[in-house]
């Protein structure tokens, strides 16, 4: 086991009036709870706003969590210091959505490449210059690109670098942010493949975020699926794709498009929108929604529990 | 084939900007018919928005112009007519629906004010009247919420949004819809809301519908019949079946070996190398040479042209044109 997450809470102010004094509050993720296996990719999907990318963010303490705890390799994650912290993100790196934002684009690529592993204070100067063309080799660019700035490449060639920046301080968890959601399909496949060569090379454990019930299927060995800050349902990827227990699992898969005019398909057209997470709906969050609602799931909220060989689900039914 | 409602022939736009000519479409020539449902696809950049675009005649000039070419819509050349005319047509007849629905959502003005208006512009009917029709038309598009009409767009959600945008497009009936990846911005249950929704109106109104995305998912669901863009040309058009059973250009079947699917099991994902030319350096010869694994000496140095492979199955690629060839020697 090489992360455990339990009960993990964050909530956000909302700020309203003149003096922008608190009038509410946001639960952006409420309540999470999952591990991650060494060497394994959990994928985690939901819809826009649902919490990933905070719950992503909350495990490297990016977004300092409300509530819960957060092990690494045994080690509680909340009760290290800052100075504690720093260090630990040498083995905890992040891999953003969008190429462009999240590259000084005033650095060069060799500087941005090597600023992690001074912060980190690994190798001489010299080495580090090896180091870092190693990298810019590892994700399928070469020396002559080091002395660009992140405006002179594609898309697909700026997540390359974002990649590279996080692999540079060797480490054992790598929490992918919506990697290849900015990139054009024919791009998009390269990257998710270098992302899986990287991964059997270094033994890499990756939290993969994103949208793409496809591209999750895709990379993942078990997959995790949110709605209004809550995980609603997890299991092993086949198992999850296959035989889908929550309802709200079951609405999201059946709309992913398919790219083949001749499959078959029934799709559970939901109705409504979801619902703002400043005022989530009382017991299940997905009752105004589910085409299975019964009286219990307007009052009481589902507990996420095993349903038997680690298939967890939130649901009433 | 049914009538035809649009027919754009040898279309070519091109950008006169500081670093040069950019032909963002060279060339390009597709028909919509009545009723029917088509979609352009393709990577970013590759003029999917400009096509479009240039239909409702809003490409910026300068810097851009339309060099060559004709658009038909119901036998009028709408790069012939003045911006009077093309208004006029524009909203009533042709209707557009954007990706970023804020961008044709005006943030001052309530929904019903804006809605009520695009019926007053184009057609003679009383205030109350054109209300009665805006409320129809929201409904129609599955909001009916009481006091909809008086809400601002910053108040609905960007699924709302986008339903507000068709209605507002469809308010006049229009013989075509132009949809600019309508639901590319929207979580994949509200865009089944939003497909259905669209599938439903083509049917019952018979619509015709210009559908442009990225995401070929979609197009399967969505299209009839299916045109590929690939830096500024077309490199294939077919009906749907034949298009997903049986891609021809090598552009066409590299993208449908790099999406994932939904029921395919762990694998490498196919990838096409390269990346898109920079549209100020288009290679010589075939576009897509530099990135194609069976290219042969003569891509390099002549352009394809776009050729039946069969009867109503169009492919810009000298692959099967030599196969041709060959075939009509040898009977
Ligand atoms: N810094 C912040 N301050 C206030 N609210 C925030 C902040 N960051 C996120 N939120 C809110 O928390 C909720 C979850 O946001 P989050 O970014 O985790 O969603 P997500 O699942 O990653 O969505 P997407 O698919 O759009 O990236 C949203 O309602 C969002 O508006
Ligand atoms: N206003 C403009 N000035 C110069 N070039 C433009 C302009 N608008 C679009 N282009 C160029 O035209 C080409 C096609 O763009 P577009 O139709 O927007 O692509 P997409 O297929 O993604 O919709 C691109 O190379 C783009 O950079
Ligand atoms: S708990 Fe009830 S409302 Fe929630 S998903 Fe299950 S059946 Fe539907
Ligand atoms: S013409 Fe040549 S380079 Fe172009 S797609 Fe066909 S085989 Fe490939
Ligand atoms: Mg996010
Ligand atoms: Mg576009």
């Amino acid at each position: 086991m090489l992360l455990q997450v339990h009960n993990l809470r964050k909530t956000f102010p909302i700020r309203g009036g003149l003096l922008g004094k608190q009038t509410g509050e946001i639960t952006a993720v409420d309540d999470v709870s999952f591990y991650v296996k060494k060497g394994e990719t959990l994928g985690l999907v939901g819809e826009s706003g649902c919490g990933k990318s905070t719950t992503g963010r909350a495990i490297l303490r990016l977004h300092e969590p409300t509530s819960g705890q957060i092990e690494f390799e045994g080690k509680s994650l909340l009760a290290l210091n800052e100075e504690e912290m720093r260090k630990a993100r040498r083995d905890l790196q992040m891999v953003f959505q969008d190429p462009f934002a999240s590259l000084n684009p005033r650095q060069k690529v060799i500087d941005i490449l090597e600023e992690p592993l001074i912060v980190h204070g690994m190798g001489n100067s010299k080495e580090r210059k090896e180091q870092v063309h190693e990298l810019l080799h590892l994700v399928g660019l070469n020396q002559s690109h080091a002395m660009r700035y992140p405006h002179q490449f594609s898309g697909g060639q700026r997540q390359r670098i974002g990649i590279a920046r996080a692999l540079s301080t060797k480490p054992k968890l790598i929490v992918a942010d919506e990697p290849v959601s900015a990139l054009d399909v024919s791009i998009q496949s390269q990257v998710l493949n270098l992302m899986a060569d990287l991964q059997e090379k270094f033994e890499l454990t990756y939290l993969f975020i994103a949208h793409d019930l496809s591209v999750v299927k895709h990379i993942s060995d078990r997959v995790g699926v949110m709605y209004l800050g809550r995980l609603v349902e997890l299991a092993d990827r086949d198992e999850l794709y296959e035989k889908p227990l929550h309802p709200y699992t079951q609405a999201l898969l059946s709309a992913v498009p398919v790219p083949d005019p001749d499959a078959q398909k029934q799709r559970i057209i939901l109705s409504g929108d979801v619902p703002s997470p400043a005022n989530p709906p009382k017991g299940c969050a997905f009752h105004p929604r589910c085409p299975h609602v019964m009286d219990i799931c307007r009052e009481v909220r589902p507990e996420f529990t095993d349903q038997g060989g680690g298939h967890f689900s939130a649901c009433h039914l | 084939m049914t009538q035809t409602v649009l027919e754009i022939a040898e279309l070519q736009l091109h950008f006169f900007t500081d670093k040069g000519v950019v032909k963002a479409v060279d060339g390009v020539s597709l028909e919509v018919g009545r009723g029917e449902v088509v979609g352009l696809v393709g990577e970013s950049g590759c003029g999917k928005s400009v096509t479009s675009l240039a239909i409702m005649g809003l490409i910026p000039q300068p810097p851009g112009k339309v060099v060559a070419g004709s658009i038909q819509f119901e036998g009028v050349d709408l790069t012939k007519i003045s911006q009077k005319e093309l208004r006029k047509i524009r909203g009533d007849q042709v209707a557009m629906i954007f990706q970023e629905p804020m961008t044709s959502l005006n943030p001052l003005f309530t929904i019903g004010n804006q809605l009520i208006e695009v019926v007053r512009i184009h057609r003679k009917v009383n205030k109350s009247e054109a209300r009665k029709q805006a409320l129809e038309m929201l409904r129609q598009v599955g909001i009916s919420r009481e006091g909809i009409l008086d809400d601002y767009p910053h108040q609905l959600s960007g699924g709302m949004r986008q339903r507000v945008m068709i209605a507002m497009a469809m308010m006049l009936n229009p013989k075509l819809l132009i949809a600019d990846e309508p639901t590319t911005a929207l979580d994949v249950t509200i865009q089944a809301q939003i497909l259905d929704l669209m599938k439903n109106l083509n049917k019952e109104f018979g619509t015709s519908i210009l559908f442009i995305t990225h995401d070929l998912g979609v197009v399967a669901e969505m299209c009839d019949r299916i045109v590929v863009m690939y830096a500024g040309q077309i490199v294939e058009q077919t009906d749907r079946f034949r298009l997903f059973r049986n891609p021809k250009h090598p552009y066409t079947q590299g993208l449908m070996n790099s999406i994932p699917k939904l029921e395919d099991k762990r694998e490498r994902l196919y990838s096409i190398p390269g990346q898109v030319p920079n549209p100020h350096q288009m290679p010589s010869g075939c576009r897509f040479a530099p990135r194609c694994e069976y290219v042969m000496d003569i891509c390099r140095v002549s352009s394809p042209e776009l050729l039946a492979v069969e009867e109503g199955h169009l492919s810009r690629c000298f692959l099967h044109q030599e196969v041709k060839e060959v075939a009509t020697t040898s009977t």
